[in-house]
């Protein structure tokens, strides 16, 4: 029976009424949602080619994340925790999502092309498809199997859209332009047969893991600044009239720097030139 | 590795049409910076394809001492480049000590391609790298973009795009082949690469999107409009409720969730569940008449103006550019 595996994450709420720096002090667990597009691609191949979905988690996740993520539409669940280890660096998620994978000996791995709630770097999809020796797919927005081979569709830029193909089995990260998910049923979620485990069930050691090299070490964390919007600055290759006219007109120079210099008031044909004109600035209209 | 000496940085530089795409530039001059910190290492660029003079000029104006030129990868290019990378890491000289990749869509396969391969540490979206006597630390956006970590002990480091003042360090350039080695065979490839239709693409995938709200009692000439700059349509959730625009192209909390490069907003007040739904959008062109409506308070430009005249405008100046671009009849 083909078995469709999909690694799942938990984030937090970063969105809520607290300052981010308080949600970080108490968190509140909420899914990833690129993880829950995952199981959303995955949910589709069994519904077209057959097989079951199967979810796996490492380290503590919350009851009722991991209870959301079932009812998505997962036929079992592998939870792999250890006591005591509660930070783990992308290697070792890797490492034990490797070793089940070895077990389970999935058609395709799906995961969240990085945890956009949590800290995200995007690493463990290429560390998985490194120790288990298979294509990574990053970015995928569509799947479709054609014989042994994958095929997914992938949203690059300028509108363009990117057809790749793999080997099965493979690794795929799902981007943020795959389909939304339905709902998550309580219903579903109940009759999915959920398994917990530990890191010896998979032939693994807490020494092994531990000793994975990861050099990166985080030294602080502050609130970040909010990154400013880009504002249009009326090109070089305008006259100086009428760059003064623009300002005289509501205003666009940068260089007032105040919010007003985002407006722009005057006859539709001169707002139709602004317009493109900072449209080919920002190279979207050629 | 010991991070207390860096003799090398690596860039990976990316170039269309004989220029350096300013990510890359982003990415060539903070290699620079972090080189003089570190007591003068080495900027060593990495280019595929042909070696153009106008690209190592730029490469010697941006702040590189070195760069390797490796030919036009073949098939599916981010695992080519980044499985020459890493072979290449360990086989030149000086070793280089990080790689720095543009926050590029290929920039951050790369470098996160090469970390694998290599089992590196690294960190993207980079909005700040330094030198200290432990190496380098970088500090980088996480939880949504609203946390900034600080971390240390990163060998790969993919940068966040646009982030960075890119001003001229020239430097001599000296210019040499990437060391060649064995490559395995490649286990992606590239099927095609097409445009696609902006008129059926999904709202969530659009890069590019021309929304109509309440101001707008024309549809058509939203469509016309759309049609001719390459965008998706759109709307609010009264212009669907009254019939004026399919369902399935609301944008909204209650529509669809949208995050283009470009939104136009027109004659859209931006009440709260439509804002929910494209606040996401790297920029934002709102044309309203109101000057206090909420949808400008997300606007990059804000245009006062009436939604029709300003669109009808819009279509007659692009038509004007098509016409004009178009060489007359008998030119050879």
């Amino acid at each position: 029976m083909a078995v469709w595996m999909v690694c799942v994450s938990e984030g937090i709420v970063t969105n809520g009424p607290l300052p981010v720096m308080n949600a970080l002090k108490s968190p509140l667990p909420m899914p990833n949602p690129l993880d829950e597009r995952a199981v959303e691609m995955a949910t589709t191949l069994r519904e077209q080619y057959g097989g079951k979905v199967v979810l796996v988690s490492v380290g503590n996740m919350s009851e009722e994340v991991w209870e959301y993520y079932l009812g998505l539409g997962a036929e079992e669940g592998i939870r792999v925790e250890e006591a005591g280890l509660s930070e783990w660096t992308p290697p070792q998620v890797a490492r034990v999502l490797a070793s089940v994978a070895r077990t389970l000996r999935p058609q395709v791995i799906f995961c969240g092309e990085r945890c956009v709630n949590g800290i995200g770097t995007g690493w463990v999809p290429f560390l998985l498809g490194t120790y288990l020796a298979w294509p990574v797919l990053p970015g995928v927005a569509q799947t479709s199997l054609r014989e042994e081979t994958i095929q997914v569709e992938r949203v690059v830029e300028r509108g363009y859209r990117e057809v790749l193909a793999a080997p099965l089995p493979c690794v795929v990260s799902v981007a943020e332009t795959a389909p939304l998910t339905r709902y998550s049923a309580i219903g579903r979620a109940h009759q999915a047969r959920v398994r917990r485990t530990t890191l010896g069930d998979w032939g693994l050691s807490r020494e092994a893991l531990l000793s994975l090299p990861w050099t990166v070490r985080e030294l602080s964390r502050v609130q970040a600044r909010p990154r400013p919007r880009k504002l249009y600055v009326p090109p070089s290759t305008m006259s100086a009239a009428d760059r003064l006219a623009a300002l005289l007109a509501g205003g666009t120079g940068a260089s007032r720097g105040s919010q007003d210099s985002k407006f722009f008031e005057g006859t539709p044909q001169q707002a139709a030139r602004v317009i493109l004109d900072f449209l080919k600035q920002e190279g979207i209209f050629p | 590795m010991a991070q207390n000496a860096l003799s090398a940085v690596w860039v990976w530089v990316a170039h269309e049409k004989g220029r350096i795409l300013e990510a890359s530039r982003e990415a060539l001059i903070v290699a620079r910076r972090v080189a003089d910190e570190a007591g003068g290492a080495v900027v060593m660029a990495v280019i595929f394809g042909q070696e153009d003079e106008q690209v190592l000029a730029e490469l010697a104006t941006y702040g590189a001492d070195l760069v390797y030129v490796a030919p036009e990868p073949g098939g599916y290019a981010p695992l080519s480049i980044s499985r020459r990378l890493a072979w290449a890491w360990d086989h030149v000289v000086p070793p280089p000590g990080v790689l720095f990749c543009p926050g590029t869509r290929m920039g951050r396969e790369i470098g996160l391609r090469v970390g694998a391969f290599r089992g590196v540490g690294g960190v993207s979206d980079v909005v700040r790298v330094r030198w200290d006597d432990n190496g380098i630390v970088c500090d980088h956006l996480a939880f949504g973009g609203k946390v900034q970590c600080t971390v240390q002990g990163v060998e790969v480091v993919i940068l966040r795009p646009d982030t960075y003042r890119v001003r001229p360090a020239p430097r001599p350039l000296r210019v040499s082949s990437l060391p060649e080695g064995e490559i395995p065979a490649p286990d992606v490839f590239l099927v095609e690469v097409r445009k696609a239709d902006p008129r059926t693409v999904p709202l969530e995938q659009a890069e590019f999107i021309v929304a109509g709200g309440n101001g707008v009692r024309d549809f058509r000439l939203i469509w016309e409009f759309a049609d001719l700059v390459g965008a998706a349509v759109g709307g609010s959730r009264v212009v669907c409720d009254d019939g004026r625009l399919e369902r399935s192209r609301q944008i909204g909390e209650s529509g669809t969730i949208v995050s283009p490069r470009c939104y136009i907003a027109v004659g859209i007040s931006g009440a709260i569940q439509h804002v929910r739904g494209m606040q996401n959008s790297e920029i934002v062109i709102t044309i309203n008449t109101d000057r206090h409506a909420p949808i400008h308070d997300l606007a990059s430009l804000a245009i006062i103006g009436d939604a029709h005249a300003v669109l009808q405008a819009l279509i007659d100046e692009v038509r004007k550019e098509r016409v004009a671009a178009v060489p007359p009849v008998g030119t050879p």
